[in-house]
């Protein structure tokens, strides 16, 4: 009778033990996307410890694959990449003197600007300042002044602002600093009538108008807007587009930036 | 030990039966007085034995009632965390962010009325529009003949009133820590943004191409946020991850005081793991406690349609004028989750039980 009570008793125990535990794991759920990095060398991760002006993140990263299209900001400098570099080479980032308008750091990126390289990398400067970069990392992964677009920009709580930055290889002829200023804009999708217009903050008007920049633009490849210098230190470009496959307008890109 | 008297003055007593049969058949019934004293004084001892079979019995029940009782426990207690699968329609939604979200994907409205209130920020320097009310008292209107969301971010936490009005207008009433949007709108425009009560913006064109006004609020505990979108063809959003999900509204009470109402239209829920289903009619009372899971689809239309998926503690539904929680028991969940290895583990329980049947009857 003991036997029998105890198997009856044991035998039910163990088995609500399972049941409980298998029904704990099945309830386990998860959501939310995350960045997915690549694991490997050239992984996207903090480089550079040693020395505080070119600690960054850099490297190749992979994310979620968007049919969404979209134009995006890729580049924000003085002048073009007109220099070449190899695995030594190691690249001056200046940031322009904005301490005036703000003490906010201003974030540094450097992106490729072929689409589906997904490569990255992210630093912090402050207003006057530079960084330094070896781009030995960027070399390997075969990319190349004209494939790089750099920018810098502040962000408060309801906006992004860009800034412009100056590049140069820091060993070599530093920049005239009479260089045009060059926002490069990509879209992810073929695009048409690309439109855009300069606001000025300061004069609240448009300056600029619903300038065509090319009747059709393939994915990835850079669209060039040249600021014209006699513009004040504020200024909004608004950049439309239409997407040729579907002939709908992408959302619009508001580019907020601050010069010196 | 004490199990082995037993059996050696058993088989005593058999053996000197047998020696007495042996006596009787061969005419030596004479001598039968010392076999029938024997006999007694083994019966005595076997009376005085068996105290200690009255304890191992008891021991029996006591496990047995153990048994009942563990049994008992897990049928009457509800299993607190259960797989749950709803698909509602309503005229209102209150849920709560357990994640933060953003919209993946842009989506065109249908023209109309869209208003946007409560805001600390609303801009578009370019149209005239740069307000900051850290009050949040920014609000804009806009008529057009096309919207479309463009970016819309809400943050976890933030607790979200839907409502659907009668000419198909959401509504939605948000407080919390953050939420960041853009929307876009061309064709015919007419604009008018300001703070609290004073116009401070007023913009009208006819727009071939999109204009954008973003929009943001931060920790608004006290004053609601609210953006009314026009009525519109049904939209939809999607993966919410949320932790709480009310189906309910305010009406008019015969007396002055509102009262509460469920604004549930139909649906059906369903709890996968006892493949329990419960269909919902126009105004069934559905009260969950213990939300944890997504919204697969949050759909706006002539009504709110709410596809959940996730887990729930308490599922409260009203059955014959009460109150009925549908969660499983810890029984039920068991039966259902691992049905196999609980017919299994029968074979156990049972095959000693029927042993100790046998046993009894055999012992008696």
């Amino acid at each position: 009778m003991i036997k029998a009570s105890m198997s009856l008793f044991i035998g039910f125990f163990v088995v609500i033990c399972f049941a409980l535990a298998g029904s704990a794991l099945a309830q386990d759920i998860k959501g939310d996307r995350k960045l997915i990095r690549a694991k490997d060398s050239t992984a996207y991760q903090l480089r550079g410890n040693t020395d505080q002006s070119s600690k960054r993140y850099e490297g190749f990263y992979l994310t979620d694959v968007s049919s969404i299209g979209g134009l995006e900001v890729v580049s924000l400098t003085y002048g073009h990449h007109d220099y070449s570099f190899d695995a030594t080479t190691v690249l001056k980032i200046v940031t322009p003197d904005i301490s005036a308008k703000t003490s906010d750091p201003i974030q540094i990126r450097a992106v490729s600007i072929p689409t589906k390289t997904n490569y990255r990398m992210d630093a912090v400067s402050k207003s006057n300042d530079s960084i330094t970069w070896p781009v030995e990392n960027a070399f390997k992964a075969n990319l190349t002044p004209d494939k790089i677009g750099v920018y810098g920009w502040i962000e408060d709580k309801s906006k992004i602002t860009y800034v412009p930055v100056r590049v140069a290889p820091q060993e070599g002829r530093p920049p005239s600093g009479n260089e045009p200023l060059i926002l490069t804009i990509r879209s992810n999708v073929f695009v048409k009538d690309i439109k855009y217009s300069i606001f000025d903050v300061k004069e609240k008007s448009i300056v600029l108008t619903d300038s065509i920049i090319a009747k059709l633009t393939s994915p990835g490849k850079p669209i060039e807007i040249i600021i014209p210098d006699s513009l004040s230190s504020e200024l909004i470009v608004t950049v439309r587009a239409r997407e040729f496959k579907r002939n709908n307008w992408l959302p619009v890109l508001t580019v907020e930036m601050m010069r010196p | 030990m004490e199990q082995n008297y037993r059996k050696k003055l058993a088989e005593r007593r058999l053996q000197i039966a047998e020696d007495a049969a042996g006596q009787v058949i061969s005419g030596k019934e004479d001598d039968l007085n010392p076999i029938r004293t024997k006999l007694d004084a083994i019966s005595k001892i076997q009376a005085i034995l068996p105290a200690r079979k009255k304890l191992t019995d008891r021991t029996g029940v006591v496990l047995i009632a153990l048994f009942v009782i563990l049994v008992a426990f897990l049928w009457i207690n509800k299993k607190s965390t259960n797989a749950l699968q709803l698909d509602i329609q309503s005229k209102t939604l209150e849920t709560q962010l357990r994640e933060d979200w953003h919209l993946d994907d842009p989506f065109y409205l249908n023209g109309g009325l869209l208003n946007i209130e409560g805001m600390q920020f609303i801009r578009n320097p370019v149209l005239g529009v740069d307000l900051q009310s850290m009050e949040a008292g920014a609000w804009v209107q806009i008529k057009a003949d096309t919207f479309r969301l463009v970016r819309l971010y809400i943050a976890a936490g933030e607790n979200l009133a839907i409502s659907i009005g009668d000419n198909r207008n959401a509504t939605v009433v948000a407080r919390g820590p953050k939420i960041q949007g853009r929307i876009e709108f061309f064709g015919n425009v007419e604009l008018y943004a300001g703070i609290d009560d004073q116009i401070e913006a007023v913009y009208s064109d006819v727009l071939d191409y999109p204009e954008a006004i973003d929009f943001m609020i931060e920790n608004n505990g006290e004053e609601p946020s609210t953006i009314e979108f026009p009525a519109s063809e049904p939209w939809s959003l999607c993966g919410i991850c949320v932790d709480s999900l009310v189906f309910g509204m305010e009406e008019p009470g015969i007396t002055d005081t509102a009262i509460f109402v469920s604004s549930i239209i139909g649906g059906k829920l369903q709890l996968p793991e006892v493949s329990s289903e419960k269909l919902l009619f126009r105004r069934d009372p559905l009260g969950l406690k213990g939300i944890k899971g997504r919204l697969a689809e949050l759909t706006f239309g002539d009504y709110i349609k709410t596809v959940y998926v996730g887990c729930v503690d308490q599922v409260n539904v009203e059955f014959k004028a009460s109150t009925r929680n549908l969660a499983p028991s810890i029984l039920e969940s068991f039966y259902f989750n691992s049905r196999s290895k609980f017919l299994l583990s029968l074979i156990v329980p049972i095959w000693g039980a029927v042993l100790g049947v046998r046993r009894l009857f055999k012992r008696d």
